[in-house]
């Protein structure tokens, strides 16, 4: 078992989210936004700008034309996708590295919550969620907290796994069990310290037992699916694969059925693959 | 060092040259055939999505690499076209793996592995060694000189099919 004060502490160590992240998050919302209002905002930021930029001319968005600043990127992709890729930009640096916990490759966390935000978009449309760039941000940021469980993963990953497929259980409640406490929870803890939406932090938390979030919010739902088609389909974030249990009630709280996912999720897993360079 | 030809997802390659190796990253639940015929070192690999295609709409391209009942008879024919022999073929498979099987929900590998098995059941062909099921997601590295199969999983030591 970990001490969780030292979690705390790994929390409070970690970079501030950036004042525009959060900026971002709050405008996006509000349907009075302009797009030049939302630029401004972003620009403060020349990371973020960059990151941007480079992912508007990435394979991923095949735009006709090379995109030289935010508001050339604005007018070929509007306000909400620009929002997508201020996160997706940030969330490239947060998560970009390799890790010796989950043993994945550098890049590998990323592209496995890229590719769950993704799908989280088109499944919370597809469910008639009110809120596609919550699902969207709660998609990409899922598994945050893999980043600070990774060095208190290190020792015990290989027991953790050879457990959890011994015993036939979940990756997750091995976690709980050997470590104290699971990625989602310090997910939560993180993004909690960051000011995020509740609901973006119980989807976080509640990611792998949607049963047990609070009523109301379909969110954490549709990341619970969409996280789970990331992994079938190619898209795993490591050593744990695909040993989760999946939610015998996801599919009917959503009202979409087995089928609808299968037409939608292949070929949006293939275009997220063709683009792997996309900050490369 | 050998030149690597990377399947994508839903994609496929044929390859005669001996100092390739074709690979597949991170199969979850899609499965990767690879078919060698060791006489004419010709070996090919398919990474499947779903067992059956299907269109969501009437007029819609679809990938035949991303399903079996499309991707594997064009896995014969462009191995064929090479001059490899039905006859000569040896088949492995790797993949199929699903999120814990406790509600029998969401089992697109456990559908994977019934299909191929029985497609190649139905034309006569064993598969002569496979990966396939469990949780753990893997990598498959096809060597075209010795039609050798190396599969990859985090966390355990590689092995040969
Ligand atoms: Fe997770
Ligand atoms: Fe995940």
């Amino acid at each position: 078992m970990k001490d969780i004060t030292e979690v705390v502490k790994s929390i409070k160590k970690l970079p501030p989210m950036p004042a525009v992240v959060n900026k971002i998050l709050r405008i996006a919302n509000d349907p009075s936004t302009s797009a030049k209002s939302m630029i401004k905002v972003i620009e403060l930021d020349q990371n973020i700008t960059a990151n941007v930029l480079k992912l508007c001319n990435s394979s991923y968005y095949a735009l006709p034309k090379k995109v030289a600043s935010l508001s050339d990127a604005v007018v070929y992709l509007g306000n909400q996708t620009l929002v997508d890729m201020v996160l997706a930009g940030f969330s490239a640096d947060m998560m970009g590295g390799e890790s010796n916990g989950y043993l994945m490759k550098s890049g590998q966390l990323w592209e496995h919550s890229v590719t769950c935000a993704t799908l989280a978009k088109e499944i919370a449309k597809a469910a008639n969620c009110s809120d596609a760039q919550i699902a969207y941000s709660s998609g990409l940021m899922h598994d945050i907290g893999k980043v600070i469980m990774d060095k208190f993963l290190a020792e015990e990953v290989e027991e953790i796994s050879k457990k959890a497929e011994k015993e036939d259980r979940a990756f997750d409640e091995i976690e709980k069990e050997v470590i104290g406490f699971t990625h989602a929870e310090i997910g939560a803890m993180l993004t909690r310290e960051w000011g995020l939406p509740e609901e973006i932090i119980n989807a976080i938390k509640y990611h792998h037992a949607p049963e047990e979030a609070p009523e109301g919010s379909k969110v954490v739902y549709v990341v619970h699916i969409a996280d789970a088609l990331s992994a079938m389909f190619g898209f795993s974030s490591g050593i744990d694969g695909l040993a989760y249990d999946f939610s015998a009630t996801a599919l009917d709280v959503l009202g979409i059925d087995e089928k609808q996912l299968y037409s939608m999720a292949p070929a949006l897993i293939e275009t997220v693959f063709n683009a792997t360079n996309m900050l490369g | 060092m050998n030149k690597r030809i990377i399947v994508g997802i839903a994609d496929m390659s044929v390859s005669t040259s001996q100092d390739t190796e074709l690979v597949t990253y991170a199969l979850g639940s899609c499965i990767g055939i690879t078919v060698y015929d060791p006489l004419l070192r010709i070996g090919g690999l398919l990474h499947i999505m779903l067992p059956h295609s299907f269109k969501s709409k009437p007029d819609e391209e679809v990938n035949p690499y991303m399903f079996g009942d499309l991707g594997l008879p064009l896995l014969f024919d462009e191995m064929l076209k090479h001059g490899a022999m039905k006859v000569r073929l040896v088949v492995k498979i790797a993949g199929g793996a699903d999120r814990m099987q406790k509600k029998q929900v969401f089992n697109v590998g456990e559908r994977n592995i019934t299909f191929v098995k029985e497609f190649f059941h139905n034309c006569n062909l064993k598969i002569v060694s496979e990966a396939v099921g469990g949780t753990r997601s893997r990598t498959v590295i096809m060597d075209i000189n010795t039609g050798k199969v190396i599969i990859k999983s985090p966390g355990i030591r590689e092995l040969e099919l």
